[in-house]
């Protein structure tokens, strides 16, 4: 009896006597050991992907118009520092050996004079634009080099919320990398083509790198602030392209060959959002001159099916327009009142987004 | 006895359950100890000072101590150069009076005495030399005043995102005055942890907290603590002279913005000597004093080689016409 | 037998004992330390995953699911002004909720989502044993970037956005919110009424407020959550509030010395003679060093803490005095509302003035002779004995005249939901105004 109590007793004095975890971070450890341990991946990502990471200089005959010039309220008329392109490099990807550089669309509108690398090594090449992507705001350069080191990518399958990012870009230094950390925030954004984090970037790293801890590529840095730039103002909500719809768009512009902008559909109807316990989509007002009033759909209206498909409320409707394109011809069943009416819509163009 | 072994076995599997739920319980990951560790050597500054107009205003910000002594250690924009009335908001609850042992606006540098610092932790200086990007890195402070209103150190966890000079001088929004190496960091830094400590995982102050934000590096920087040390230790020894009239107490009275076509004027301080001189928001400084101004930190490099009183002549560009502008450099005395 | 065969059945139970124990001891004893650092993100990506999934979209703003029947909170200001709602959870499912109760001035409010049963849930912790520097995960929807972001025309994903931070602060008195879990973990417009969560998966609080260098509320390392326990100690009541408020706690007539005192309690400057202080025994001179179970370093603290309990809620102050320490119970007041005369005659209700006259009823204490009448929260007291009421005011005023004890009926005017207004008499006993 005496003798099979010792087992347990062990076990338990294993227990007891454990000492303190030193050094491990998923539990409590010591500061100076959770920060080592962390420091350490995060600069060994760094490392691994800052040769890969170029800084580009764009001289420009003129520029976009800022997207907010228009709808910028009189308050922030005097903050208009933040909504003008800032001055200094922004940085991009070397994808392939002999200088294909990935960046961002913005890095690279409007009318350009000249554009100039600088690699890792520290010299400067000049570079043209290959092809452009504007709808996931990517662009490919091309500068003449051999022996290029090149970004590897990450799986689509080992990106999850929750997983720590670096962001790699070329700082006013050209010479040395910058690096923000953070962790991926969402992973769907934009029809699935964008992924979120929390890293804080600046101007300089659109464009630019961002990795997993091992240095793999999830995503090109593409929205510096929240979704358009907001310069001087990262709130720890930035997006960049998923490493899936970079890989589907780079044969088609090392080819040369630019991606038009998709066509997007358009109705011209607003939403009701105060009507909840409505099943359907209901039509707050039908904007004067557009599909859905040469349709005859009217303010009142509720959306109850598309193409004989039910619409239980207006993200459904906009999940089942979005499939659709420009020109083409659907059934929209609207409940006016009490009655039910068949209509028949032409989908319009959709204006190009900001 | 059988139902005896089971009763034991019973108890030992909830004791060593217990044991297992208690470790993971209390054990979450984070940096609680260093917090708990730096805390109590930071303090939250009031004061007051004259400002460049002449006016007097009040200043707050962050400190920390640096010596047993209760020697604090802060920026100018927090203490700045005849401040009076420096009173230390400790963590633990106290108010301690200070006073200004000297300063160096330079490099943002401000050193005070606490009274009574007493048996109070404080923070052993570390070195820049070895700061690596993407190392973790801590800020402490003042945050919109935390520590005056609630008693709390405000705490910043975040990386060092990078190692550069500084390419934009705001040599007056938030009167940050240094323009050289700077250590980035997107731990957060807001007004009030200015002058606060850039600290490392060991609890070293690595850096000196500074406001110099830009709209294309809109995170927080720190002076570099290498650039300071020499200069701390000359004031703690009594080897620091500060003349009235020092060179690097010069001010212009405005912000300098990098263009691709050089230098031009950002904001205007009211009642600055750029103001005074005539000078306007875009003008483009094409040269000072005959010599071709290159850039911002050009124009900050030789504001700390001047004085307060020396008359700059400026060609200044503006709607396309040149033109001569002699401005008198005000600053702190 | 022989011994042998014994010792192996003994033997085998034990083994497994030892092997159990091992397996549960193992995270503690770091037997197995393989990667800390992939440990730590995988820790984070599996607490990322589950709250995500008791994660609420409310229009503009967050929510939390915290039961499995749909009990949801989020913060007052993100349901201002409204009654029902629609929420969505993950997969993007539709509810209408009800808001069932809720605090204005600590910013939090219950609701209740109809038909909802089998819901992912998160459990709520503890936020009194929270450390400044341990690592949190905010959830919420900034910039409406999960459900009607207007950036894209893309369909909507219903994704909620999930940003990592550190405890920065606790205890932090920001205005109502009094007693403030402070992070810098990513929070935004659209963040308000999400959960903040800890590395085990608890909830402790919900983020619902910003201190920003920036022009525009956007994040710049300083956001404040509600903390949990504030809210379960007022849990109970938000059930029963119909969709009412319920006041906030405070102990009227208690003048404090505002100056730090080194972390030596809150010191007594006055008493007001006849208050809740008085009555309760507090004195000039006092020490407030504890508040239940919370220990007491300067009038901040004591304040701040005070807003975390409920009107009606009994609290135990433990105080110095020169003879030594002392325990002084207390029953808080409703915050931010005048002295009642505690010789007049107790009814037990929170009233406000009611459109056309007469004074609708908006809280009824438990156990109060109101209770027990019968009032109901949304009833307008009309007349009492035949006398009509215009306002708080003349209630007030009436109410002087009658004593504890004393009998008074009220004519009530009562409208149940979607039924006819009909009137009562209701005959009420007075009760003695509690300490």
């Amino acid at each position: 009896m005496k003798r099979v109590f010792y087992a347990p007793a062990i076990a338990l004095a294993l227990v007891l006597a454990a000492p303190a975890p030193e050094g491990r971070a998923a539990d409590g450890g010591p500061a100076p050991a959770v920060a080592s341990i962390l420091s350490g991946a995060f600069r060994s990502a760094a490392e691994r992907i800052a040769p890969c990471v170029v800084a580009i200089d764009v001289d420009r005959i003129s520029d976009l118009p800022s997207p907010l010039r228009e709808d910028l309220p009189k308050e922030l008329e005097e903050l208009k520092d933040y909504y003008e392109r800032p001055t200094g490099p922004v940085s991009g990807v070397i994808v392939s050996e002999d200088g294909s550089i990935l960046t961002s669309h913005y890095n690279v509108a409007g009318e350009i004079r000249s554009i100039r690398v600088t690699t890792g090594d520290g010299r400067s090449h000049e570079a043209r634009i290959l092809a452009k992507d504007e709808w996931d705001d990517l662009a490919l350069l091309k500068i003449e080099a051999t022996g290029l080191p090149v970004a590897a990518w990450a799986d689509p399958v080992d990106l999850r919320v929750g997983r720590f990012v670096v962001a790699v870009g070329r700082s006013p230094d050209r010479a040395r990398p910058t690096v923000n950390s953070g962790i991926v925030s969402a992973l769907h954004r934009k029809d699935g083509r964008l992924l979120q984090t929390d890293a804080a970037f600046n101007y300089g790293n659109s464009g630019g790198a961002l990795v997993d801890l091992d240095g793999r590529l999830m995503g090109i840095i593409a929205f510096v602030g929240h979704t358009w730039p907001d310069w001087g103002m990262n709130g720890g909500v930035g997006l960049a392209v998923r490493v899936d719809a970079i890989r589907e768009v780079l044969p088609v512009l090392r080819r040369g060959e630019s991606i038009p902008f998709p066509p997007m559909p358009f109705m011209g109807i607003e939403q009701d959002v105060t009507a909840i316990d409505v099943v359907g989509a209901k039509v707050l007002r039908v904007v004067p001159g557009t599909a859905a009033e040469r349709a005859g759909i009217r303010a009142g209206d509720v959306v109850i099916a598309i193409d004989g498909e039910p619409v239980s409320d207006w993200d459904a409707m906009v999940a089942l327009v979005w499939r659709r394109k420009p020109g083409q011809e659907i059934d929209v069943k609207v409940r006016r009142d009490k009655d039910e009416i068949p209509l028949r819509l032409t989908l319009g163009r959709r204006e190009r987004p900001r | 006895m059988k139902r005896l072994w089971r009763l034991r076995a019973a108890a030992l599997a909830v004791a060593v359950l217990a044991v297992a739920a208690a470790r993971a319980a209390t054990s979450r990951p984070g940096y609680a100890d260093l917090y708990a560790r730096v805390a109590p050597a930071i303090v939250g500054i009031t004061c007051v000072a004259p400002a460049p107009t002449g006016r007097e205003g009040g200043y707050f910000g962050t400190g920390a101590a640096i010596d047993a002594d209760g020697r604090i250690l802060t920026s100018t924009t927090v203490i700045p150069p005849k401040a009076r009335d420096i009173k230390f908001f400790t963590s633990d609850g106290h108010v301690l009076p200070g006073k200004l042992l000297a300063t160096d606006p330079s490099h943002e540098l401000s050193l005070a005495q606490a009274e009574g610092w007493g048996a109070r932790p404080f923070l052993p200086l570390g070195e820049s030399a070895g700061l690596r990007v993407g190392q973790v890195i801590f800020t402490f402070g003042d945050a919109f005043r935390s520590i005056e209103t609630d008693g709390h150190v405000t705490f910043g966890v975040g990386i060092i995102s990078g190692i550069y000079t500084l390419s934009s001088a705001r040599l007056t929004e938030y009167q940050a005055t240094y323009a050289g190496p700077v250590i980035e960091t997107d731990a957060g830094i807001n007004p009030g942890m200015d002058g606060g400590p850039l600290v490392d995982a060991e609890a070293r102050i690595v850096g000196l907290l500074s406001l110099n934000f830009s709209s294309s590096r809109w995170l927080g920087t720190a002076v570099p603590v290498d650039r300071i040390k020499g200069r701390i230790a000359a004031i703690r020894e009594g080897r620091w002279v500060e003349a009235p009239r020092l060179p690097g107490s010069a001010e212009l009275g405005a912000t300098i913005d990098e263009t691709k076509e050089g230098p031009v004027i950002g904001t205007i301080e009211e009642g600055g000597p750029a103001a005074r001189a005539g000078l306007r928001a875009g003008d483009r400084i094409v040269s000072i004093g005959g010599e071709p101004a290159s850039g911002p930190i050009d124009i900050a490099r030789r504001l700390t080689g001047a004085t307060a009183g020396d008359r700059w002549v400026l060609q200044v560009l503006r709607d396309g016409r040149t033109f001569e502008v002699i401005v008198e450099l005000g600053g702190r005395l | 037998m022989s011994t042998i065969p014994h010792v192996r059945i003994r033997v085998a139970p034990h083994a497994s004992l030892l092997a159990v124990a091992l397996a549960l001891a193992a995270p503690g004893a770091g037997l197995a330390a393989a990667d800390p650092v992939r440990d730590l993100e995988r820790r984070i990506v599996d607490v990322a995953e589950r709250a995500s999934r008791a994660f609420a979209f409310l229009d503009n703003g967050s929510g939390v699911v915290v039961s499995a029947d749909g009990e949801v909170l989020t913060n007052n200001h993100v349901v201002f002004g409204i009654r029902r709602i629609e929420v969505r959870l993950s997969g993007s499912r539709k509810f209408i909720g009800d808001v069932v109760g809720r605090e204005p001035v600590g910013d939090f409010a219950l609701l209740k989502l109809r038909d909802a049963q089998g819901l992912d849930f998160l459990p709520i912790g503890d936020s009194d044993r929270l450390s400044v520097g341990e690592f949190v995960i905010a959830i919420g929807n900034p910039f409406r970037l999960g459900n009607r972001n207007g950036y894209f025309p893309t369909p909507a994903s219903f994704e909620p956005t999930v940003t990592l931070g550190s405890v920065t602060g606790l205890f932090r008195f920001r205005g109502g919110y009094s007693a403030a879990i402070q992070t810098d973990a990513a929070i935004n417009p659209g963040n308000s009424g999400g959960p903040l969560v800890n590395l085990d998966g608890e909830l402790v609080g919900i983020n619902g407020m910003i201190e920003t260098r920036f022009p525009n509320r956007v994040h710049s390392g300083v956001g404040f959550a509600v903390p949990s326990a504030q809210i379960l100690r007022y849990l109970p009541r938000l059930r029963e509030a119909k969709g009412g408020e319920v006041p906030r706690g405070d102990l009227p007539g208690l003048a404090l010395v505002q100056e730090p005192s080194g972390g030596g309690g809150a010191q007594v400057r006055a008493v007001t003679p006849g208050s809740l202080a008085a009555r309760a025994g507090l004195r000039t001179g006092d020490t407030i060093v504890g508040l239940g179970s919370y220990a007491i370093p300067g009038w901040v603290r004591f304040l701040g803490l005070i807003g975390t309990f409920p009107a009606g809620e009994e609290v135990s102050l433990r105080v110095r005095r020169a003879d030594g320490e002392t325990a002084i119970p207390v029953r808080l007041a409703v915050f931010g509302q005048a002295e009642q005369d505690p010789n007049a005659g107790y009814l037990g209700v929170w009233l406000e003035d009611a459109e056309g006259g007469g004074v609708k009823v908006l809280v009824v204490f438990p156990d109060s002779p109101a209770q027990k009448a019968g009032i109901e929260i949304g009833d307008v007291i009309l007349a009492i004995d035949d006398k009509a009421i215009a306002d708080t005011d003349a209630l007030g005023k009436e109410m002087k005249a009658h004593k504890p004890g004393g009998k008074v009926k009220l004519k009530v005017r009562r409208a149940p939901e979607g039924a006819e207004a009909k009137e009562l008499e209701i005959e009420v006993t007075l009760g003695k105004h509690p300490v």
